[in-house]
């Protein structure tokens, strides 16, 4: 009850951590990875409050099921910062935005297993046919993930030139932005429809359980049953406790 | 907007700010009061520069490596300079070269400001305060204990309250993992895993057996009284056990002296204390979302391969400033024009602060300033007159 009064007078993030006794905030992502993650967290007996699934809503903050247990929904690029600052204890992010932003306030321990997909440099069929990434010393890429890309190539001894873009990323080789990107791939349809090819995989994506680094240490007695809930419900998944549906 | 303007109007360079009254007082007193409590315990102050040779910096650097500095070239010596961002390696160099043959152990304590290159991303100030402790030169036990229980009852004493302290053992890894004699790639993905406290990728690295004693260190991780049986029960290599047993120790002489203090032990903590070679803890506080300072041992390099034991503690005064509570001083005196000088200063000899009217003033004018300076008395050739509350303030 305390969370949905609390949800009129907005936390800022010079707020004392007292200002929520023993409250839980849980940060979900936008897209993609919601649909996949709201049956685990079902599973896990976590049901959001009906106002969640209303598209029309402008409420950014949600009760649940749970006293005590928020809910916010933010883009999937936000949950790590908001989970980093302590705005929230906990969150869903993928591997990649973990990657990209590199929190040292951040823990990521259990992997969900959803959200699957890769990240991947793509070129131009044509252009692919001819490189060889062995010679590359410079490249220009547009990409979501300009930080993650430039340490992935620098570890190569290449400088990776990275012009960063939100979305839309396979416009840039057809127009002339940059000749390379970097994105997720799922099936690699859209690449293909774009004339590209996926020439190297950065990394494999999936979905992470994140918590933030002090409140794990001084509200774990809060924090760690739902952790310790949701490992049980992946383990459950992958078929090591058998659960009857 | 032009660069002129902006500069016209006081735009700072990132990360830099004016701390303006009262939180620069407060800041000040804060700082005073720490090492006031520190000075108690023996701990003597000592004020390096906050400009240094580059090498000569470096050269006492446990790794050798000076990260986060501003470096400028000094045009009298033509060497490069450093600008300080953490003092802890100055007091090394202090403890290596002129201090060399003090006594041990040594006890030092310091305050100033230190500058980074860059601040991150949590903390995006470039400049801040440093407080700290270090004590030099014993291998004892209890110098783990004096260094971590001053830092706790300081910032106790600054009012600062429901404090929790994580204990720490990174050496307990590292003697773990060369026990097992893991390669480096391998070790490095397991390190990965380790500072995520993704146990299923650990397990993944290592056989059943290892990754089971892994998975259960991550997983004790918790309040003290929980984390210590089940670390107590891990079955570890012999030099693993060895720390094992010190950090359990060290939290149960801390439970046992410092009641108040809710502690916390994490086995597989290794962020922040890449040059720690014992036992490290964190401060936090309930209060606050971020940690209000660190601490633990290291060693300082004295000469090729020869290194001197060392504990310390140091703390961030902007960290802690927005938990200090409000210095609540006897409200400021106006003393006005006509006012008698002997009763001004007789005041001021109690702890007053008095403020003087430049000018004669008629006596609205004269509230209407005490107002504004913040006086909640008059002082005029008549005596103390309080400053009635003003009804439009509202």
């Amino acid at each position: 009850m305390e969370q949905r009064q609390s949800s009129t007078g907005e936390q800022r993030s010079d707020l004392p951590a007292a200002g929520r006794p023993g409250g839980v905030t849980l940060a979900l992502p936008k897209g993609r990875i919601l649909d996949e993650a709201l049956p685990l967290l079902k599973k896990a007996g976590i049901a959001p409050e009906p106002d969640f699934h209303d598209p029309a809503t402008r409420k950014l903050r949600f009760a649940s099921n749970i006293d005590g247990l928020s809910l916010i929904r933010v883009r999937a690029f936000d949950v790590a910062t908001f989970v980093a600052f302590g705005a929230a204890d906990l969150g869903i992010a993928g591997s990649d935005v973990i990657a990209e932003f590199d929190y040292r306030e951040i823990y990521a321990p259990l992997d969900l297993g959803i959200g699957r997909c890769r990240l991947s440099l793509a070129e131009p069929q044509e252009m692919a046919e001819g490189d060889d990434p062995a010679g590359w010393s410079h490249v220009r890429i547009a990409t979501k993930y300009p930080n993650l890309t430039r340490r992935h190539f620098a570890a190569r001894g290449v400088q990776a030139e990275c012009i960063r873009l939100s979305g839309a990323m396979e416009l840039a080789p057809t127009l002339g932005l940059t000749p390379r990107i970097v994105d997720l791939v799922s099936t690699g349809a859209t690449l293909k429809a774009n004339g590209l090819k996926e020439v190297e995989v950065l990394m494999d994506v999936s979905a992470r359980l994140i918590v933030n680094r002090a409140a794990f240490k001084t509200r774990s007695a809060a924090l760690l049953p739902w952790i310790d809930r949701l490992r049980a419900v992946i383990a459950a998944g992958k078929g090591v406790v058998g659960e009857p549906d | 907007m032009t660069q002129k303007d902006r500069q016209a109007k006081g735009l700072l360079p990132t990360g830099l700010s004016d701390t303006l009254w009262p939180a620069a007082a407060r800041e000040a007193a804060a700082s005073e009061r720490l090492l006031g409590h520190f000075a108690r315990s023996g701990y003597a102050r000592v004020h390096p520069p906050l400009l240094e040779f580059e090498e000569g910096l470096a050269a006492f650097a446990d790794g050798g490596k000076l990260p986060d500095m501003f470096r400028l070239l000094d045009p009298e010596s033509r060497q490069v300079m450093a600008l300080r961002s953490d003092i802890t390696l100055q007091i090394a160099r202090l403890a290596a070269t002129r201090l060399a043959a003090a006594a041990r152990p040594l006890r030092l304590a310091y305050a100033g400001p230190v500058l980074k290159v860059r601040g991150d991303q949590l903390r995006p100030a470039r400049q801040f305060r440093q407080v700290g402790i270090e004590l030099i030169g014993s291998r004892a036990h209890a110098a783990d204990h004096e260094v971590a229980r001053l830092a706790l009852a300081g910032l106790a004493d600054l009012g600062i309250g429901d404090l929790v302290i994580d204990l720490v053992a990174p050496v307990m890894l590292d003697a773990l993992f060369s026990c097992w004699e893991l390669d480096m790639p391998r070790a490095e993905r397991l390190a990965l895993a380790l500072d995520a406290k993704d146990a299923a990728s650990v397990h993944g690295e290592l056989d059943d057996r290892r990754g089971a004693v892994l998975e259960e260190l991550i997983a004790a991780a918790g309040p003290h009284a929980e984390a210590a049986p089940r670390l107590a029960a891990l079955d570890l290599p012999a030099a693993a056990a060895r720390w094992r047993d010190r950090l359990l120790d060290f939290a149960a002489r801390l439970a046992s002296e410092m009641p108040d203090v809710e502690i916390t032990i994490d086995p597989c903590e290794r962020r922040g204390f890449e040059y720690h070679t014992g036992l490290g803890f964190t401060v936090f506080s309930h209060r606050a979302r971020g940690e209000l300072g660190r601490g633990g041992r290291y060693r300082i390099r004295r000469g090729p391969g020869e290194y001197e034991a060392a504990v310390g503690f140091s703390a961030y005064m902007d960290g802690l400033l927005p938990l200090l509570d409000e210095v609540k001083e006897e409200t400021a005196v106006y003393a006005t024009a006509d006012a008698l000088r002997a009763r001004i200063e007789e005041l001021r000899r109690s702890g007053r602060t008095v403020i003087e009217a430049l000018e004669p003033e008629d006596p609205d004018e004269t509230l209407a300033h005490a107002r504004t300076l913040g006086c909640g008395q008059v002082l005029d050739a008549r005596g103390l007159h309080p400053v009635p509350a003003n009804d439009e303030s509202r």
